[in-house]
């Protein structure tokens, strides 16, 4: 299982409220009719950290995973994006567009 | 090399005699069929060399037009623009206009393109016409502005340029206001339309990340900004996902996608290391820790503090690298890695050690403290050999835990389940009074409590418990069996006391809580006796073969007339047809229904452990002793040892417990029943030999795992078998903290 806090988008100090709601908002993202094993995931990752018992038994307990998804989250986590600068919002737009494939079945 | 092209020059060329004329037709025909435009183009050619005909050239035009379309979706759009250009010398009228114009602006013909589409526009399909001006309005955003100058200014190109330039730059400046108010400016059928859901997307991304992927999604992938919205999309991925679209973009995108998450060159390379090579704790641990300076001084040092779980060998380079781990990070890593590797005895000490340093100082250590006795009790049950010290231990570690955090449900049931396991009923009752004050409302406890209560022949509060559950779970069986139960015991005791309005009244309320397809006749029995002891033996006789056939079983309903009969006071010679009808139900071969439902009714009253019992269990005794010898399954025969266990019925246990060995020799639990059985339970008159055999049977047990069997040994040879214990099982005393219960 990834980080239950890195796949809910939250801190580790958030109290249950905040992972409530972001669990909440999490399945409404991916519900489980749609996506069943992104939502069984996310269930796992709310059941492992609902509660502050929760929290503090998966801090003692929990073996860090070693994977990259997890040590992603711990060495880089997911800082608020940062902007570009136009200029290099348009010079990406020219690669992308070097790269289009015509659509030329369309235009015939 | 020199000689074969010398050889092959000297060869005659083969000549392949030219193919009939009807055929050469076909062919051309079938190729422009399959979209084999080249062999089409070539074939139509050598027809026209023949002979100039109108149809051959609307053919070799058709071929054109496919092969013009086939390079432009292969992104060659110079080489397209030469087919379109031979389509066009050929005069043959075809609708060329869209493609040329897009095939131009994609060659970097843009002057050209532009003239072309301001020529051809009013001819355009809507569609077509929609498309091209997303492609120049793409080009435009791309860094050729030029290209408005060439635009009418009432064009939507020109128009809506402005709005969604400024808008780029807001939100690249973050002024996401700003962003927000100018893209509402521009219509729907914009040719800036899906730059626009891009840019709302992206605002929205955090905030309502399922608008962002539901407008993400509703970009065509045609469409000339699909390249842009795959990158800008990547900002809601993490880790691997993220850096493997990552690792596939070009050098403008892959800047951006960097910039965005905030990573440098360095840190995305050595993710990309690690993803693609690294899997192992120690190959992690070992490119993390040459890295270091690359994050975080702290989150480096915890993240290769983890990793050590893993590769408990790189501790030394840890501690020479990041300086020795903190003692609560010392014990807590040591612990774990000694689970990883079943070292339960380290990893107890481990655990001590971790509870030691967390202490008592504020709520959330308080909280540590207790998790960590918890894991203590859990290995300490689960990975040890039972032994007095072991489970006075277990019981010190939970209810110093729920000192600490009294809301612990599974605690209690541990503990429950320890005190029911050592028969200590005062301390079940007040540990049973203390959870069902502190869980009002909760299944398991109540129903632990009514289980209790009618054991304690309470059955007011047996019946409370019941109500109150029934009302958190009408469709529970076990608890109208409960309540059931609570009603008869009570009317029992009405009969008994001849109070028989009150034992009517009891048993309508266990008639109104039954369900016919679960019934066992139980409470038509107990309207038989009533009826009995009010001296009407035909209403009883009645409910009796109601009963009967409700049971579907004259055997056990007889059997439990007897038992019944007893215990509400009735003298044997009140119901003396059916001692005889017992005895003579019980003198027929036993068969494979009949015992188990014996069994069963017997097993019903186990709980309660009457007296009565014993004596109806004389009645059957025969009967069952044939039974052991029918063909019965493992666990079938396991759980009828261990029901006479409980009844102390030694003769037939040690009789079964033969049968079983002849089929499971060796089995250390049949072995245990047997000379349980065999010595009544009285384990001093067991024979040298035989206390061997008991040893080999725990130390079997103990191989296996069986831990209900090592226990059952256990606790028969408690007093006669010294046990090793582990090292470290010594005091206590620090967290000797029960005085209160």
């Amino acid at each position: 299982m990834a980080e239950p806090f890195d796949l809910l988008g939250v801190e580790p100090s958030a109290d249950d409220e905040t992972i409530k709601k972001a669990y909440l908002t999490k399945v409404r993202a991916f519900p489980p009719d749609h996506a069943p094993d992104e939502f069984q995931a996310i269930r796992a990752a709310y059941e492992a950290i609902k509660t502050e018992k929760a929290r503090v038994a998966y801090e003692l307990f929990h073996h860090s995973s070693v994977d990259i998804a997890s040590l992603w989250h711990d060495l880089v986590g997911d800082p608020p994006p940062r902007r570009p600068d136009s200029t290099l919002f348009k010079k990406m737009l020219d690669e992308t567009l070097k790269q289009y494939r015509l659509p030329a079945d369309r235009l015939r | 090399m020199a000689r074969k092209r010398n050889k092959r020059q000297t060869q005659p060329r083969q000549q392949t005699p030219p193919l009939p004329l009807e055929e050469r037709i076909e062919r051309a025909r079938r190729s422009l069929t399959n979209g084999h435009w080249k062999e089409a183009i070539d074939a139509y050619k050598r027809l026209l060399k023949i002979e100039s005909r109108d149809e051959w050239r609307e053919g070799l035009a058709d071929a054109y037009l496919g092969r013009a379309a086939e390079l432009a979706g292969k992104e060659m759009y110079k080489e397209a623009l030469v087919f379109l250009e031979n389509l066009s010398a050929l005069g043959c009228r075809r609708e060329t206009a869209a493609l040329q114009t897009a095939c131009l602006l994609l060659a970097e013909k843009t002057a050209q393109a532009v003239q072309h589409y301001l020529d051809v526009k009013q001819t355009l399909p809507r569609q077509q016409d929609d498309f091209l001006q997303s492609l120049f309005a793409a080009r435009v955003i791309a860094g050729e502005e030029k290209l408005l100058k060439a635009f009418p200014e009432n064009s939507p190109i020109v128009k809506h340029y402005g709005p969604i330039n400024a808008a780029l730059t807001a939100w690249c400046a973050g002024d996401d206001e700003d962003a927000r108010q100018l893209l509402k400016t521009i219509p729907y059928r914009s040719p800036y339309r899906d730059l626009r859901m891009i840019l709302t997307a992206v605002l929205l991304q955090s905030s309502d990340e399922q608008a962002a992927r539901e407008l993400f999604s509703r970009i065509d992938k045609a469409s000339p900004f699909a390249g842009m919205m795959t990158v800008m999309r990547l900002g809601v991925l993490t880790g691997p996902e993220w850096l493997k679209a990552v690792s596939k973009l070009g050098p403008a995108a892959k800047k951006y996608a960097l910039t965005n998450k905030g990573v440098n060159d360095k840190i995305f390379a050595l993710f990309s290391r690690m993803q693609k090579g690294a899997r192992s704790a120690k190959e992690l641990f070992n490119l993390l820790a040459a890295h270091a300076r690359l994050f975080d001084a702290k989150t480096i040092r915890q993240t290769c503090l983890n990793l050590l779980l893993g590769f408990p060998a790189g501790a030394k380079r840890y501690a020479k690298q990041f300086g020795c781990p903190s003692e609560y990070d010392d014990a807590r890593i040591n612990a774990l890695i000694a689970e990883q590797q079943s070292d339960w005895e380290k990893a107890f000490n481990c655990w001590r050690e971790l509870l030691k340093i967390v202490g008592e100082a504020d709520e959330q250590n308080r909280l540590r403290s207790a998790l960590i006795a918890r894991r203590l009790a859990d290995i300490l049950k689960k990975h040890f050999p039972p032994s007095p010290t072991a489970c006075e231990q277990m019981e010190r570690m939970l209810l110093f835990s729920l000192r600490l955090d009294p809301d612990d449900k599974p605690s209690y049931m541990a503990l429950l389940d320890y005190y029911d396991e050592m028969e200590e009923d005062d301390l079940y009752r007040k540990c049973m009074d203390r959870a069902v004050k502190q869980f009002p409302e909760d299944s398991d406890i109540l129903m632990e409590a009514i289980e209790l209560a009618l054991a304690r022949n309470t059955f007011k509060k047996a019946a409370g418990y019941a109500k109150t559950l029934l009302q958190l779970d009408p469709i529970n069986p076990r608890v109208r069996g409960a309540l059931i139960r609570a009603h008869l015991s009570h009317a029992r005791k009405q009969i008994k006391a001849k109070k028989f309005h009150l034992a009517e009244k009891e048993l309508n309320e266990a008639d109104a809580i039954e369900r016919e397809a679960q019934s066992t006749g139980i409470i038509q029995i107990h309207r038989g006796l009533l009826a009995f002891a009010q001296g009407d033996v035909e209403t009883g006789e009645t409910q009796i073969e109601k009963a009967c056939r409700r049971a579907g079983s004259h055997l056990t309903t007889y059997f439990r007339v007897v038992v019944e009969a007893e215990r509400v006071g009735l003298s044997a010679r009140a119901v003396k047809q059916y001692h005889a009808l017992l005895k003579q139900s019980a003198a027929a071969a036993p068969d494979k229904e009949g015992i188990p439902a014996l069994i069963r009714a017997i097993d019903s009253y186990t709980i309660e452990n009457d007296a009565a019992l014993g004596r109806a269990m004389g009645l059957v005794a025969k009967y069952l002793k044939k039974g052991a010898g029918l063909e019965y399954q493992q666990e079938e025969m396991a759980a009828v040892c261990s029901m006479f266990e409980q009844l102390e019925r030694h003769d037939l246990l040690q009789t079964y417990a033969d049968h079983a060995l002849k089929k499971w020799a060796e089995e250390p639990l049949f072995v245990y029943y047997r000379l349980y059985g065999k010595c009544s339970g009285n384990q001093f008159l067991l024979r040298p030999t035989e206390m061997d055999m008991i040893k080999d049977a725990m130390l079997l047990a103990m191989e296996r795992n069986e831990t209900d069997t090592v226990k059952r040994i256990h606790a028969f040879m408690v007093h006669n078998i010294p046990l090793d214990l582990p090292i470290g099982f010594g005091d206590f005393d620090d967290f000797d903290d029960d005085e209160e219960w």
